[in-house]
């Protein structure tokens, strides 16, 4: 009885004082690929997370899986409301219906086949038979576009896969692979960071950055409200001063922050899924 | 009598046992108290430093985790870090209010509960927040065990104390046995005290045990050689002694006969003295009569050569030679009479006997021109031997006589006073003799003792031995105005019995 009680006053305080209604819900979850460590992931996007909670009075609560097809799982079963990946194209995690509400104002990304500077191997033909570093298999620059051209070369190479982008990059780095396939931004980051001097053996043509998505279940007002905070942050000192700390954990280039996007903005990945020859892409 | 403390009662191996043994408690129970405290503290420090280290450490180590999600990893990691060492338990609050906790298996307690109370070491806990990129995913708690720290010490303490322990046990031990065998010499230092004391005196110690003891052993042997030697001297002296007791009877005996012979022969001499004086001053009395008696017979003679003796003038002649005679044997009876000694105590006149000491001596005064003079205010009467005291007196004055004559002193002059003071009756004879030389004067009345030619040495000898043996009475001597002054103190008389 007592505590039903504090727990009618701790409410009736929380009204009052003028916290916005919406912190108060369950917050929506925002699903983020899992390309680096889930720590670096969390330090990244727990501050731009919470920056856009409080200025759109939306709560959201990152959600980070271990490994990226553990993130295609979730997404295929729609578990995130929004959802910070390029994996939403593919065809078993399209159910859902994820819809493309921002893309980063960076640059393109790009799929790479990367080696260590001081490496024997010079083209990929030079792979031949080798084992060669991947993501995972839901990676679509790491792991989807560099097999479509091993295969389309008719270049056979035995995948091994490190989890995530940066998992895999560290196996080359400690020479566990000969040549991994590679985000160029992630690992441009990764090489700075690590101090590590790569060779690119092959690069593919560009692709948009990972998209912010949402979940067609969500109120439309919200998911304006999100991609509206998110769209102007770079334009508020507060907003830029948390996109360039965020950067700067993982040593991401500027710009920094976002665009409104849409489906049609990421066509050539839908392109690139339906004529794929990779079978395996999770 | 005096109580003796407990302390002294105590013998030497129990005060040593008790000093060695409180100075090794006190400090083993310092060094002990000290350590452990140190440990306490240093165990505090380790136990606060890890759970700081712990609390800056495990959510960085379970952030990733925490970001994930994965709470079924997580319960497995906290249940791997709650068996790290002191960590007894690690609870995880999610903001969601899930809570994940992890327990270890309780610590056995080694050690009582007061002893943590005594060190004031509890169990630690702490909370911190689990934040990755600025949000807080929940709280972690880790609560840290004191009881491994406690045992630790507490184990410590008690190995602490069995070597301390031991240590006393072994302090006991070699004190004991370096006593037991190092006093071993002095216990037969006492033994031998107590065989001294029993009148072994031929004791010896074989010098055994420290360089102190065997110094002392030395010592000893060497006063009971002393000692020894001591008594066979005394031994021998006492024998000698029993010997000479033996004789002694005969010897005192021997001596006494001596004495005697010597004493008679001393009374003998002053007789033979004494009658030769009488006979010198017979012979000064009898020359007046003589020669007055030679004139007679010579006046007797001339008459009848002349025809004009007739018989009136005869009888005149004898007559007066008779006169002469009879005269000349009243002096022979007077001088007897004096030299006579008496029988017994009497009381009598000190100016009689000094009329009597006159009459012998004024013959030879007036022949030597000398003065005998006399201030006797009043006569006094004393008690004792009246002869024995006249011829005393006698002796006095004649010896002044003579050293007058000695020396010609011309004028010479004896005077004598008779007075009575405090209880006695005191003469005093002073001459104008010249006195007598001091180193002779502290020996004046030793026998033998002379300074005369013909001196026999008996006279003062006898007149102190008549004065103060017989007498009870003093005879003191002393030089006075360049001559000789005796005094002689004799106990005054009764009224009853004089002469």
């Amino acid at each position: 009885m007592q505590c039903r009680v504090i727990a009618v006053l701790c409410a009736a305080f929380s009204l009052f004082a003028g916290v916005p209604a919406a912190l108060a819900q369950t917050p929506y979850s925002f699903g983020v690929l899992s390309q680096r460590s889930a720590v670096l992931t969390a330090q990244y996007w727990n501050p731009i997370l919470e920056y856009v909670a409080h200025k759109s009075g939306v709560p959201l609560q990152l959600k980070i899986t271990r490994t990226a097809p553990e993130s295609n799982a979730a997404i295929a079963r729609g578990e995130y409301d929004f959802v910070y990946s390029n994996t939403i194209f593919l065809p078993a995690t399209a159910i859902p219906g994820y819809q493309v509400i921002l893309r980063p104002k960076a640059d393109t990304i790009s799929a790479q086949i990367v080696t260590l500077e001081d490496s024997s191997v010079k083209k990929l033909a030079d792979l031949q038979g080798m084992v060669v570093g991947f993501p995972s298999k839901a990676a679509f620059v790491g792991y989807a576009v560099p097999m479509d051209r091993f295969l389309r070369l008719d270049i056979q190479v035995t995948p091994a896969f490190g989890g995530n982008q940066e998992g895999i990059m560290g196996q080359l780095k400690a020479g566990k692979v000969i040549a991994a396939g590679v985000n160029s931004q992630v690992m441009r980051a990764f090489a700075a960071r690590e101090n590590l001097r790569y060779r690119v053996l092959w690069e593919s043509e560009g692709y948009h950055n990972l998209p912010i998505s949402a979940h067609p279940r969500l109120p439309k007002s919200d998911v304006e409200a999100v991609r509206k905070i998110l769209a102007e942050m770079d334009k508020d000192p507060e907003g830029t001063r948390i996109l360039e700390s965020s950067a700067q954990i993982i040593q991401q280039k500027p710009p920094f922050g976002f665009l409104p996007s849409s489906q049609h903005d990421y066509h050539n990945y839908i392109d690139f899924y339906k004529t794929t020859l990779v079978k395996d892409i999770e | 009598m005096r109580r003796f403390s407990f302390w002294e009662r105590l013998p030497f191996v129990a005060r040593l046992l008790m000093t060695a043994s409180l100075a090794l408690v006190t400090a083993g129970m310092a060094m002990v108290y000290t350590s452990v405290r140190w440990d306490a503290r240093e165990a505090k420090n380790n136990l606060q430093a890890q759970l700081d280290a712990e609390l800056q450490t495990l959510p960085a180590s379970l952030s990733e985790l925490l970001v994930i999600g994965d709470f079924s990893t997580l319960q497995q990691t906290l249940d791997n870090n709650v068996l790290r060492p002191n960590i007894d338990f690690i609870s995880y609050r999610d903001t969601s209010r899930v809570v994940l906790e992890s327990h270890d298996k309780p610590v056995e307690k080694l050690a009582p509960a007061w002893f943590g109370a005594l060190l004031e070491f509890s169990d630690l806990s702490g909370k911190a927040l689990a934040k990755v990129g600025g949000r807080a995913y929940g709280t972690l708690e880790i609560h840290l065990t004191a009881q491994p720290a406690i045992n630790h010490i507490w184990t410590r303490l008690i190995q602490h104390l069995s070597i301390l322990l031991l240590a006393i046990a072994l302090d006991f031990l070699g004190i004991w046995v370096v006593l037991r065998t190092g006093l071993k010499p002095l216990r037969a230092l006492d033994q031998g005290a107590r065989a001294l004391e029993g009148g072994d005196f031929s004791v010896r110690i074989p010098l055994k045990g420290s360089p102190e003891l065997r110094n002392s052993i030395a010592a000893f042997n060497r006063m009971a050689e002393s000692l020894e030697n001591l008594i066979a001297e005394q031994k021998r002296a006492q024998e000698e002694l029993k010997v000479l007791n033996s004789t002694l009877e005969q010897r005192v005996d021997d001596e006494v006969a001596r004495n005697m012979q010597q004493e008679r022969m001393l009374i003998q001499q002053s007789r033979l003295a004494a009658m030769g004086e009488m006979i010198g001053n017979i012979a000064h009395q009898w020359r007046q009569p003589l020669n007055a008696l030679g004139l007679l017979l010579g006046n007797i003679k001339d008459s009848y050569d002349f025809g004009e003796l007739t018989r009136e003038e005869l009888d005149s002649q004898v007559a007066t030679g008779t006169v002469l005679v009879h005269k000349m044997s009243t002096t022979i009876d007077d001088f007897r009479n004096f030299f006579r000694p008496n029988k017994e105590k009497v009381t009598f006149s000190l100016r009689r006997s000094l009329l009597e000491v006159r009459e012998i001596l004024h013959s030879s005064l007036i022949a030597h021109n000398i003065a005998l003079e006399e201030d006797c205010p009043e006569d006094v009467m004393v008690f004792g031997y009246a002869n024995e005291f006249a011829q005393a007196l006698l002796n006095i004055v004649n010896n002044a006589r003579e050293a007058i004559l000695a020396r010609h002193i011309e004028n010479g002059a004896i005077r004598v006073d008779i007075r009575r003071e405090n209880g006695f009756g005191v003469v005093r004879i002073r001459d104008n003799g010249g006195g007598i030389p001091e180193h002779i004067l502290t020996r004046i009345f030793e026998p033998y003792l002379t300074s005369k030619p013909k001196g026999t040495g008996i006279g003062l000898y006898m007149a102190k031995t008549i004065i103060e043996n017989n007498m009870d009475g003093r005879i003191l001597v002393c030089n006075r105005d360049g001559g000789v002054e005796f005094t002689l103190l004799v106990p005054l008389a009764s009224p009853v019995g004089s002469i």
